[in-house]
């Protein structure tokens, strides 16, 4: 019997993903799961959900880990989202079951918070595969904090900000597109927020199955979406900058070079 | 060198807890961690903070366990809250901050991340070789389903002028008999999952022999809070003497465990 491929991310590893800027677009292509799947022979489950944060990733892994006989497991991956995001439950009348809702940003906390936030599920993920002896991989699929600043950067250029992230445009993502006072302030908060990570407890407690720790290159480590989608061939479009087919079989190949 | 006995908790554990309802009185009493700690002859490093939810209470403890020798631990507590608090740090000082209901989700969905709180902290201490025991200080949910009482706040500010329409709890949206039943069996089903000699009071439910700290400890076998363990019919923090039992009643299931 083949042996279990659990994988827990957001939209760049959800197998029904679904382009929100061109929405006639076919993409239903393989994604990096299914062709890492194959590529160990393995049987996946994919708990990957496009707007996922971390409480999502954490919660849906640790929870199928409690319905799996655990020597069926061959692989676990947790490939973590940016830190800002906000997932909850709730009961939907309608499905009459409970479903995960996510907000792209957390109306509490800040930024630091969130950081942190997302190192101590990095340290608890690590710990429960430690714990159940589990094989497992973990890394940062899309930045922290960087879509945050950008964010941010845009919401201070656009009159009437909307509040639906799918009706905010991306009128700025290149660093050539920032004024002076913009560039600086964006520098300012890169280095509060990788300061952030380097002075946290966990810098020294996450081990070397984290792919690209501390996922900087400041700090010497990467994103997978920075690394390894390292050219606009690799993803659908300028606004919508999710991986394309040629970009998932970069992510499969990257991840599989590196399970050692 | 001593042991340390590592605490975190809401008010119930606070070392530094004060009544906003009776501002006047003197509250420095010791509290059970304390007490604990010297029947222990451990160390006390106590992290409990008044309001404080589930969040905080599991973020402070691996925080706090990244910072210690490992060697040095002689026991881990964690007192869980009410399931509906949300915690988070906020500003530069990343001070800890709750909200007294999280405006996300819904009881079930608080109820279940508690949980994985219970197994996320018991799988930490388990893989460490951590001695540790945990258990629900106060009730998990019956606290929302009940209708969760006005804050301190507004308790003082009617202690000192009446109002007669004064509402005191709020009232569940819910249907309370059927969701209590459906988080009840949420609770027992996770059973699988918790070591329950370390948790003490599982699986929280008197019919199950289970319960929560302060309903077996302040309370009579009617289940009425008794007055020499609260501060007042206002603030049902424990008093010095309620302290006290709390302390030697974990005491007593650290031995018997």
């Amino acid at each position: 019997m083949k042996k279990i491929l659990l994988v827990g991310g957001c939209s760049y590893s959800n197998d029904r993903f679904k382009s929100i800027h061109h929405p006639e677009l076919d993409v239903s292509w393989p994604k990096w799961p299914q062709l890492l799947a194959k590529k160990l022979d393995m049987e996946l489950i994919n708990l990957s959900h496009s707007g996922a944060g971390q409480e999502y990733i954490y919660s849906n892994i640790i929870d199928k880990l409690q319905t799996i006989d655990h020597s069926k497991i061959g692989l676990v991956i947790a490939a973590w989202s940016t830190a800002p995001r906000r997932d909850y439950q709730i009961e939907n009348l309608y499905l009459k079951k409970t479903i995960w809702e996510n907000n792209m940003y957390d109306s509490k906390g800040c930024m630091q918070y969130w950081i942190d936030r997302s190192l101590r599920y990095y340290y608890s993920f690590q710990t429960v595969c430690e714990y159940l002896k589990l094989p497992y991989k973990q890394f940062q699929m899309i930045d922290l904090y960087k879509g945050y600043l950008w964010q941010q950067l845009i919401a201070k250029r656009t009159e009437n900000f909307p509040e639906d992230p799918v009706k905010q445009l991306p009128i700025l993502n290149k660093p050539h597109q920032l004024n002076w006072n913009e560039k600086n302030w964006k520098e300012r908060k890169e280095r509060e927020y990788l300061a952030q990570i380097h002075n946290s407890p966990y810098y020294e407690k996450i081990n070397n199955n984290f792919i690209g720790w501390p996922t900087y290159p400041k700090l010497n480590g990467y994103s997978l979406n920075n690394k390894v989608l390292d050219n606009a061939d690799y993803r659908i479009s300028d606004v919508d900058t999710h991986p394309n087919e040629q970009g998932q079989k970069k992510l499969a190949e990257f991840i599989y070079d590196r399970l050692g | 060198m001593k042991k340390i006995l590592l605490v975190s908790g809401d008010s119930f554990s606070d070392k530094n807890f004060s009544t906003m309802i009776h501002p006047e009185l003197d509250t420095s009493w010791p509290k059970w961690p304390k007490l604990l700690a010297d029947k222990l002859n451990m160390e006390c490093v106590n992290i409990a903070k008044s309001g404080a939810g589930n969040d905080y209470i599991y973020e402070s403890l691996v925080d706090t366990l990244q910072k210690i020798d490992k060697e040095r631990i002689g026991l881990v507590i964690a007192a869980w809250s009410q399931c509906q608090r949300r915690s988070y740090q906020q500003s530069k000082g990343l001070y800890w901050r709750t909200s007294r209901v999280d405006t996300k989700g819904d009881v079930f969905y608080w109820t279940k991340r508690t949980m994985r709180y219970w197994y996320s902290f018991q799988v930490l201490c388990e893989r460490y070789n951590l001695q540790y025991k945990q258990f629900q200080m106060i009730s998990l949910f019956q606290g929302w389903l009940n209708g969760l009482h006005q804050n301190d706040h507004e308790v003082y500010r009617n202690k000192l002028n009446p109002d007669p329409n004064f509402i005191e709890r709020h009232i569940y949206p819910g249907n309370k008999e059927k969701d209590e039943k459906i988080l009840t069996n949420m609770v027992l089903n996770y059973e699988d999952h918790i070591n329950a000699k370390n948790f003490i009071g599982w699986p929280l439910y008197f019919p199950f022999g289970g319960f929560h700290v302060e309903y077996k400890v302040l309370r009579d076998a009617n289940h009425q809070l008794l007055d020499d363990m609260i501060i007042s019919k206002y603030d049902v923090h424990p008093t010095a003497k309620g302290q006290k039992a709390i302390a030697e009643f974990i005491y007593d299931r650290l031995e018997l465990i």
